[in-house]
């Protein structure tokens, strides 16, 4: 059956694959669309995507999301030759991207960085990566030991230490 | 040690790789704070491998608008005629682009030099240097392999009894020993005639690259009549060689009389102090002997503004070139700036003495020719920045220091010969004993400028 699938084709000629997440669900993507991954680009050179890749480390949600994220991204190469078409869709992607990572709690966030790394999603792992840096942009050390559950293991004296030696950092 | 939990929200339970991937991102401000919230974190930001990924990452990103910091002339001094020539440079930041993370800068009327992190402004001060000079040069470099900042001076000390330009080396952090002669062989080319005339090594700052500190030697550097090479200065083991110049130096060279010069009078508004050699011959100096670096290489930009005898169909205004290995000392051609005549947009190129190379922006660094061709940030003597985008043949100003508040410094800007810009670099560095209330960082922080474009 997987197989069957994994031969179909779309309209626009590509060849479709099935991915499968860590429970079990699975996905039916283009080739196009999967090769964003690294990974599965390598696969899919090797020929070896024809009962569906199987993906041990990502669950099914986040995998919707990648998924999602490789749906919307695949235009990009096909859209560069017109210039007109590419901005509006850059807009769009920009948008789509941004409501993407907005509404995720960390743990989310977190799982998505794992997958984006382990499929080899460059782009993807690069706007997740500064997603958790912008959150932790122009937060004091409390508010960042808050939104990551950062213990602190400093003593009194090391923790007065370190924040002489950074006080350049605290003021606004 | 206690270890961060690692609930699920907690970073730590993402592999350490991707927990650099995330503060790859994060600019040198909230690394600071971060590094005050627990052990782990301080650990991993002050470590020097961190820092050379940072500034890896940082680089590689060449997207990434560029920012310049500039060293506006004092005002206090400018306003004023009497004052010594050489307090209108301080402070001034030496060099063009940051050594790892770090600039040096100088007093020189107070004979003192400071390095600064001009992201942070944090600033360390250096132990003062042995006795008066006449005329210095000085740069900075780091070590790899000891993980250590050094300052190199050549001078030419103001004693008459004292031949020839000294070096003197300072590990920065290692105050101890203090300014000493360096490790390596004395160096030959130094000790040899050039006292006689006078120095003129303060002319241009060094150029770190390779691991090693290079000046041009100029003509007058040798008391000869065509430039001679290049000294490079390894930091590492400090020790000197020479490199020799590309092929085209010394043909270009343009010896003229000093009527030629005045009738090209288009090129007086910014010209240079001229260098008087032997039989009262005049040099269209710098041509061909300005040194930058650029994506990690030893670069010489060929000076082709002035040339008398250029084709009049001839648009290039400057070749960048680049030193191959430093064994055969080969020399290909990189880059061309090339500006169709007539464009008034190119004269702001024409006039300064000097126009250095900052950086290549934008473009694909992976690939070579058939992509998008990169543009690159020069920065002139005329205190401003521009990009030259090579696909349009346009040249952007993106920054100028007229602009700025120190627009009343332009009577002192017909005298500066410095460029006064550098590019600025975002840099977890910290150094200890630094400094950050001090008036020399409060001046470099509040100078940033974004060179933001379109």
């Amino acid at each position: 059956m997987a197989a069957a699938a994994a031969e179909a084709t779309t309209d626009g000629g590509g060849k479709m694959i099935i991915l499968i997440s860590a429970d079990g669900k699975r996905f039916e993507v283009t080739e196009a669309v999967a090769s964003q991954s690294q990974l599965i680009s390598n696969m899919i050179e090797d020929d070896c995507t024809e009962n569906g890749v199987r993906l041990p480390n990502v669950d099914g949600d986040i995998l919707t999301m990648v998924v999602d994220y490789c749906n919307m991204h695949a235009g990009d190469a096909a859209a560069a030759g017109d210039t007109m078409k590419a901005s509006s869709t850059e807009e769009e992607l920009k948008k789509f991207d941004a409501e993407l990572v907005q509404a995720l709690e960390n743990p989310v966030l977190f799982k998505l960085i794992l997958a984006a790394n382990f499929l080899n999603i460059k782009s993807l792992l690069d706007m997740t990566c500064q997603r958790v840096a912008d959150m932790m942009s122009g937060k004091t050390p409390e508010q960042m030991r808050e939104t990551f559950s950062i213990e602190n293991d400093f003593t009194p004296e090391e923790e007065a230490a370190i924040r002489q030696e950074n006080a350049w950092a605290f003021d606004d | 040690m206690k270890t961060v939990e690692t609930t699920s929200s907690g970073l730590f339970s993402l592999p350490i790789d991707l927990v650099e991937e995330i503060l790859m991102w994060l600019p040198s401000r909230s690394l600071a704070r971060l590094r005050c919230t627990c052990r782990s974190w301080n650990e991993l930001i002050s470590s020097g491998g961190f820092v050379d990924r940072y500034l890896q990452n940082a680089a590689a990103r060449h997207s990434a608008p560029a920012k310049l910091v500039l060293t506006p002339l004092s005002k206090r001094h400018a306003r004023s005629f009497h004052a010594p020539m050489c307090c209108r440079d301080c402070p001034r930041i030496i060099g063009a682009r940051p050594c790892r993370g770090l600039v040096l800068f100088c007093r020189p009327c107070a004979l003192t030099y400071s390095v600064c992190n001009p992201s942070t402004g944090g600033v360390l001060h250096l132990p003062p240097c042995h006795s008066e000079w006449y005329m210095s040069s000085a740069g900075i470099g780091f070590d790899s392999a000891t993980g250590k900042y050094k300052v190199v001076q050549l001078v030419d000390p103001s004693s008459p009894k004292v031949v020839g330009t000294q070096c003197r080396v300072l590990t920065v952090g290692d105050d101890p020993l203090g300014w000493r002669e360096p490790l390596g062989e004395a160096c030959t080319i130094l000790q040899e005639d050039h006292a006689k005339e006078g120095g003129c090594i303060a002319d241009v700052d060094p150029v770190f690259a390779n691991g090693r500190l290079h000046w041009t030697l100029t003509p007058k550097f040798l008391v000869c009549d065509t430039p001679q090479g290049i000294l490079a200065f390894s930091i590492g083991d400090e020790s000197f060689v020479t490199v020799p110049l590309p092929p085209f130096a010394s043909a270009d060279l343009d010896v003229c009389s000093s009527s030629v010069c005045v009738a090209t009078n288009v090129y007086l508004e910014h010209v240079r102090p001229s260098k008087l050699l032997p039989k009262n011959k005049e040099i269209f100096a710098p041509a061909g002997t300005v040194l930058a670096e650029l994506d990690g290489c030893l670069c010489m930009v060929r000076d082709l503004r002035h040339r008398r005898n250029m084709d009049l169909n001839e648009t290039t205004m400057f070749e960048i070139w680049k030193l191959g290995t430093y064994e055969t000392g080969e020399w290909s051609l990189d880059y061309r700036i090339d500006l169709p005549r007539g464009y008034r947009a190119a004269e702001r190129l024409v006039t300064p003495w000097l126009v250095m190379p900052l950086a290549y922006v934008g473009g694909d660094p992976a690939s070579t020719g058939g992509q998008r061709r990169k543009a690159v940030l020069l920065a002139t003597t005329a205190h401003e920045a521009h990009v030259y985008d090579p696909e349009a043949a346009v040249l952007h100003r993106v920054a100028s220091m007229s602009d700025d508040e120190s627009r009343s410094c332009d009577a002192a800007f017909y005298l500066d010969n410095r460029l006064r810009l550098t590019l600025y670099q975002e840099s977890p560095v910290q150094m200890d004993g630094m400094e950050h209330d001090g008036g020399d960082a409060k001046l470099i922080r509040y100078s940033i400028l974004n060179s933001e474009q379109n």
